[in-house]
């Protein structure tokens, strides 16, 4: 089973503020994602289970790449980091296309990425409908194997369900405890080789696709 | 921009069109009529195209008006949540002069249609499904396109839910817009005719207001005040519109 797991960095709540006199935001990306760790965590353990391959996928500004070197430290098989200049000011419209059309060239049988993120959990369903395959969010557990299942809590009921497979599952964050990767294996994830960089031209993409350009929400007002 | 626009499924290449072109700004790609970008929209080829392949492109195609408001059912009644988000939604109509319609899908949900008429709906859109025991994201994602094609709304909104954060993103992401999460205000910015969401980030610590810049709907869902009971409107007249296809 291939397995791909989108993950995002994000900023440090207590280093995020609007600059007073400015009145820009400070939001330096510092951290992975807390329940993209429980999907990666998630997808490990099926890999394991069942054997296969994991890939993590990012979209982001160059800072990523340390979170996609934390995922190969993990246990990731390889890393794709979608990254151009021409992404700058990307919505999650234009960042679901985006890792679309990544994941179109992966080809995974399963997309593992977090339920709750800044943008309100976006990036599950959107990235879903952009390769037309079920999206099932707020999961808590998944079972590989011949029938497939996940565990969800919708609205305070915990529910089983069986899917089919291509499909992408948002994880709820705290559903497992994150590996922590041991000294060798995060200098093993700077090897060469684990970590491919693909931009608009790898993807197949138009300008008018990405960046500010390709968004549908624009903010108008910021305030502390 | 030249608004001067061929179709090529109507073009036959008789090439008349580039005779009476004055700026030779009509070229012939692979048998089929190309306008080029100097091109000022004169109109000649159009009148002498025997095809009427030629035309002036529209400038807006889709006109979207009015709110959509998917309502949650729940034991018969229409969620609570639903109704605060009904109180806000049915303002916002006011301010821009349109209907709001809901959406209502399940079984027994007759009652309940009448109930969200008296908190402000002019229509509601009831969906009858037998199949709709449970939650299907699949039935429900289809059944809100089809609802959207036809009734091209402005906005799209839900009370926050797990409906909202299941079928919001991934109906913004199929009209190509944009979906709010968790609003705490919405506002009609009237210039663009836009209703501009608001909402925290960073667990409260900043708020950003967004402005949708996409043609379509818009998609968004509210932040709703449980403390309070919802409130009836003064006018309370609706229509029931059985949805069958």
């Amino acid at each position: 089973m291939r397995i791909a797991v989108c993950v995002v960095m994000i900023p440090k709540f207590e280093d995020t503020f609007v600059h007073r006199r400015t009145g820009e935001l400070r939001a330096v990306p510092a951290m992975m994602n807390p329940a993209d760790e429980n999907a990666l965590e998630l997808a490990l353990t099926v890999r394991d289970t069942v054997a296969g391959e994991v890939v993590a996928v990012s979209c982001g500004a160059e800072s990523s790449e340390t979170i996609l070197r934390k995922a190969i430290a993990m246990g990731c098989d390889h890393a794709y980091h979608l990254a151009d200049p021409r992404f700058e000011g990307c919505d999650p419209l234009a960042t679901a296309r985006i890792l679309g059309e990544a994941l179109r060239r992966i080809e995974p049988d399963l997309v593992v990425c977090g339920s709750e993120a800044i943008n309100g959990g976006q990036t599950g369903p959107r990235v879903a409908e952009q390769l037309n395959i079920p999206h099932f969010i707020e999961v808590v557990g998944f079972r590989p194997g011949g029938s497939p299942g996940v565990r969800r809590i919708r609205e305070d009921i915990e529910e089983d369900l069986e899917i089919n497979l291509p499909a992408l599952i948002a994880v709820s964050a705290g559903i497992n405890a994150p590996r922590i990767p041991k000294a060798v294996q995060i200098m093993k994830a700077h090897r060469e080789g684990v970590l491919t960089i693909w931009g608009l031209d790898d993807l197949g993409l138009k300008v008018s696709d990405v960046g500010e350009k390709g968004s549908g929400l624009k903010i108008v007002e910021m305030y502390e | 921009m030249t608004e001067t626009f061929i179709d090529p499924k109507r073009c036959n290449g008789c090439e008349l069109c580039l005779q009476v072109c004055p700026l030779n700004a009509i070229t012939l790609e692979e048998g089929i009529a190309v306008i080029q970008d100097t091109c000022n929209d004169c109109g000649l080829c159009s009148d002498a195209c025997p095809e009427d392949a030629i035309g002036a492109k529209e400038e807006e195609e889709v006109e979207y008006r009015g709110i959509l408001l998917f309502s949650e059912i729940k034991e018969g009644k229409p969620d609570v949540r639903s109704l605060l988000a009904l109180e806000r939604t049915r303002e916002l109509a006011r301010e821009l002069g349109v209907y709001v319609d809901v959406v209502l899908a399940g079984t027994d949900i007759c009652d309940a249609a009448q109930d969200l008429i008296s908190y402000g709906a002019n229509n509601v859109i009831v969906a009858r499904s037998n199949d709709l025991q449970g939650y299907d994201t699949q039935f429900l994602l289809e059944l809100l396109t089809r609802i959207i094609d036809s009734r091209k709304p402005e906005a799209v909104a839900f009370a926050d839910s797990f409906a909202a954060r299941d079928l919001g993103p991934r109906l913004a992401q199929r009209f190509h817009t944009s979906f709010v999460a968790s609003c705490t205000d919405l506002a009609v910015e009237e210039r663009q005719r836009k209703i501009i969401q608001t909402r925290p980030f960073f667990g409260g610590k900043v708020t950003m207001r967004f402005l949708t810049t996409t043609p379509g709907p818009q998609v968004f869902s509210i932040r709703v005040d449980m403390s309070r009971e919802p409130e009836k409107a003064d006018f309370a007249r609706g229509e029931i519109i059985e949805w069958g296809d």
